[in-house]
């Protein structure tokens, strides 16, 4: 049977903060099947990079596990470095008086790749990340973007089994970011694992297979993505417009709710819905609600990961008190 | 806000930034103290007057040392800190904060060689006699301000290149070797004796000395005014051909 | 991994180190700042070695400047080797990396090493016969090898202090290096004969360049030499053990603490 990708088992990481303990991780446990996606969510300072950083074998846990496809991150740190990659990206991380090509050839090297597959590969990955016209100059004149493919490059370059990717789309523009999604997908497909940590809720809902939400250090959440998507309790939201007189929504059929008070100017009205579920009665129903009332346009839109990480956030922020 | 207050706060502005970076200690204590230690220990001990010279000696050249690492980078820093252009676009006169700053820079430094010469000696049982302390610290003080208005001319020139660290230690050693500070002008060649003359260094030496001894040469002293001078006119000129290039290139990118 | 994978690793991070250095400071400035200074630092402690003993003063002082001038590459700049990587936060990519990081700093530091050599010959040459040593350069010319050690023990020395200062508080990468300069300065021999200062010459016995030094001026005065060339090469290796705890510690503790600032 194989490993599995990642196994974390009742990790925790503190740091001292002078005479204080601060807990970046509480008893962390979670599993990524090898050539699946999952996907960390969490604020800012959840403990989403300490979780990498220690996956990276970058930081040791102060207590509970860890293995990359069976090996242990502090005891193996050698082997599990030969098989994960890590992408933090940012501004830093790059020797700014190098070039490009300098930079990813030494990486590359140091994270294991042998000469021959450098030579080949180097030049394979700038034209995919779209450096190859500017892997000569100095990383010090490139912009924020271009250094995010770079790392991204250097992340790619030893062919990981597992990629650590952190907050990868930051700074690319929309076709970039589209880009770098096609080539993580790609990986996938190739059997790469892949845990990826993201504000950008675009790249999660893209390519993730399972959302872990972590929150203050635990684990609030595990599902899949279709599932983590039905947190917010309901499945499309519908924005009916008209004229004339305002519909009476006093007493909307189950299934169907109102997402805000409907709103109305001079000339016309606007109505949010939110369906909780699809079924060929949803359409009934919204005729019915609508007979009597002009309606000018409606339009529909799926649940967006934002609305079912935002209830799923404010439950458990609530849940504290 | 009148002139003296702007100058002081600005002198004051930077001796919290010299503060924070301890270059300062390596200037105001290690420097001088190896330089002590040479020159006590080399060879025989010196004594009275010549004792005096070698203290006055090593605190001018701690003291040049100081202007060239933290005066003259002044500029460069604040390129690097992103914090160049409030300097250059202010309400206040960026010659006037900029000479502020220039003193702030290099005092701190100065004033913790002199506690570190005077600590030394007192532990060496070294006395040091000035026969016109009054004349001294004026001496000193027109060192200081000659400092300053060489770091007002040397940080405009070091933003003109990204270089400027290598700059400033090349400028270390011509200086020290010129201005017959340890070094007296009878040691060097005839034909480059002469160069020593634009050092204002070498003349607050020789008026230092000369107050220490109780007769003041005030010829040495009006050298330092006049050369002092000098460097404020090339350091406003300067700093006035940073000010034009930063408007004309449309960046503070200048290197 | 195989002899000629090692040699190809090593030789990129050689290539690496070059081209940074180079980055950091092109030929033309070399040329014309930083060797520059050497030599007029050379020349200064040279002529003052004069001023204070005339001219046996200035044959002690000559001999000692030129390990002065080495020292300047070998202990002041060679801080900014590991620092590079602290000022581009990219410490992280090297103790994860195939090669350990004494060795990648050590390969890395060699145009600082080659620098200093050179920088150390052309003051030997230049500042002996500026000063009328012509004989005195000859022989010292023809005990250049001993000046070589002294590059290499003095390295490893500089390399051990700049782990201290690598994650250290700000500025302390400046506080070792010119602590390191400042102290062969005065403790090493170099300008204060032994036996003046009894506190300075226990700092210097282990120091790097005090017993290479010694063994110089012994071999030029005819005494034996053997005995303190050996002693340089054994204070030499203790600074380079020291240096590569000093990495593997802090490699360690970085590992622990998260020090390394990644993001």
């Amino acid at each position: 049977m194989t490993s599995p990708a990642v196994e974390v088992e009742s990790l925790s990481r503190w740091f001292r903060a002078g005479k204080q303990r601060v807990e970046a991780l509480s008893r962390v446990s979670f599993q990524i099947e090898p050539g699946s996606i999952v996907a960390l969510l969490g604020a800012n300072g959840a403990g989403k990079t300490t979780m990498a950083k220690i996956l990276a074998t970058l930081l040791l846990p102060s207590a509970g596990s860890a293995r990359i496809f069976g090996h242990d991150v502090v005891r193996e740190a050698a082997a599990c470095r030969r098989l994960a990659s890590v992408v933090f990206g940012g501004e830093r991380g790059l020797y700014p008086q190098l070039s490009g090509r300098d930079n990813l050839r030494f990486f590359g090297m140091l994270a294991g790749v042998n000469r021959r597959e450098g030579r080949h590969r180097v030049p394979i990955l700038l034209e995919q990340v779209g450096l190859s016209g500017a892997a000569d100059r100095r990383v010090e004149t490139y912009s924020k973007g271009m250094k995010q493919r770079l790392h991204i490059a250097i992340g790619f370059l030893p062919r990981p089994q597992l990629l650590l990717l952190d907050e990868p789309t930051v700074g690319l523009d929309p076709l970039e970011a589209e880009r770098l999604r096609g080539a993580i997908d790609q990986a996938r497909q190739e059997g790469v694992s892949v845990l990826l940590t993201s504000h950008y809720l675009l790249d999660v809902e893209r390519l993730a297979d399972r959302v872990l939400l972590l929150d203050r250090g635990s684990i609030r959440e595990d599902l899949h993505l279709t599932d983590f998507i039905r947190r917010a309790g309901y499945a499309a939201v519908v924005t009916v417009r008209g004229s004339g007189c305002m519909p009476r929504l006093d007493d909307p059929p189950p299934g169907i709710s109102l997402a805000n008070e409907p709103t109305g100017s001079g000339s016309g009205w606007e109505v949010t819905l939110r369906v909780q579920e699809w079924s060929p009665d949803v359409f009934a129903q919204l005729a019915t609600l609508f007979a009597t009332s002009q309606v000018t346009d409606v339009q529909v839109r799926e649940v967006r990961l934002e609305e079912a990480f935002a209830q799923a956030a404010s439950q458990h922020s609530g849940s504290r008190g | 806000m009148a002139v003296t207050e702007v100058f002081v706060t600005s002198a004051r502005h930077q001796m919290a930034v010299v503060r924070a970076h301890p270059l300062f200690l390596v200037l105001g204590i290690l420097q001088p103290l190896a330089l002590l230690l040479v020159m006590f220990f080399a060879r025989n001990r010196p004594i009275g007057a010549q004792a005096t010279a070698i203290a006055t000696a090593v605190l001018l050249m701690s003291y040049w040392g100081a202007t060239v690492w933290q005066g003259a980078g002044i500029l460069r820093r604040e390129r690097s800190n992103g914090t160049l252009g409030a300097s250059m676009r202010g309400v206040r006169s960026p010659v006037l904060v900029l000479a502020g700053k220039s003193l702030g820079a290099t005092l701190l430094p100065a004033l913790l060689t002199a506690a570190t010469v005077a600590t030394t000696l007192a532990l060496l049982r070294t006395p040091v006699t000035i026969a016109a302390p009054g004349w001294y610290l004026l001496g000193l003080v027109s060192a200081i301000l000659s400092g300053t208005a060489m770091g007002l001319l040397l940080c405009s020139l070091f933003l003109l290149t990204r270089f400027g660290p290598q700059l400033a230690s090349a400028l270390l050693y011509p200086v020290f070797l010129l201005a017959g500070l340890l070094i007296p002008p009878d040691f060097l060649p005839p034909a480059v004796r002469w160069l020593g003359w634009f050092v204002s260094l070498r003349w607050a030496q020789q008026f230092l000395v000369s107050a220490a001894g109780g007769a003041p040469d005030l010829g040495s002293l009006g050298l330092v005014g006049i050369l002092t001078c000098g460097y404020i006119i090339g350091g406003v000129a300067a700093f006035r051909r940073i000010d034009h290039l930063v408007r004309s290139r449309g960046n503070l990118e200048l290197g | 991994m195989s002899w000629a994978e090692w040699w190809w690793r090593l030789a990129l991070v050689a290539r690496i180190g070059e081209r940074e250095h180079r980055a950091a400071n092109p030929w033309r400035i070399s040329l014309t700042t930083t060797w520059p200074r050497s030599l007029l630092q050379c020349l200064f402690f040279t002529v003052l070695g004069r001023v204070l003993g005339g001219e046996p003063g200035q044959a002690y002082a000559f001999i000692g400047s030129i390990a002065i001038v080495i020292a300047l590459f070998t202990l002041g700049e060679m801080c900014d080797v590991p620092m590079r990587d602290r000022w581009s936060a990219t410490f992280y990519r090297l103790r994860s990396g195939r090669i350990p990081v004494p060795m990648l700093y050590a390969v890395r530091a060699w145009p600082i090493v080659a620098e200093a050599a050179l920088v150390g010959l052309c003051c030997t040459i230049v500042v002996g016969l500026l000063t009328g040593q012509g004989e005195l350069t000859l022989q010292l010319l023809t005990l250049f090898p001993v000046y070589l050690l002294l590059v290499f023990t003095s390295a490893a020395a500089g390399l051990a202090a700049a782990a201290v200062g690598l994650f250290g508080r700000a500025g302390a990468d400046v506080i070792i290096a010119n602590l390191g300069l400042y102290l062969i300065i005065a403790a090493s021999g170099a300008l204060i004969p032994p036996g003046r200062l009894g506190w300075l010459d226990t700092l210097g016995a282990v120091l790097p360049m005090s017993h290479g030094l010694r063994a110089i001026r012994g071999q030029l005065a005819g005494q034996p030499w053997l005995i303190e060339l050996l002693l340089e090469v054994v204070i030499g290796a203790c600074w380079a053990a020291a240096g590569i705890v000093a990495y593997s510690v802090l490699v360690s503790r970085v590992r622990r603490t998260d020090h390394d600032k990644v993001t």
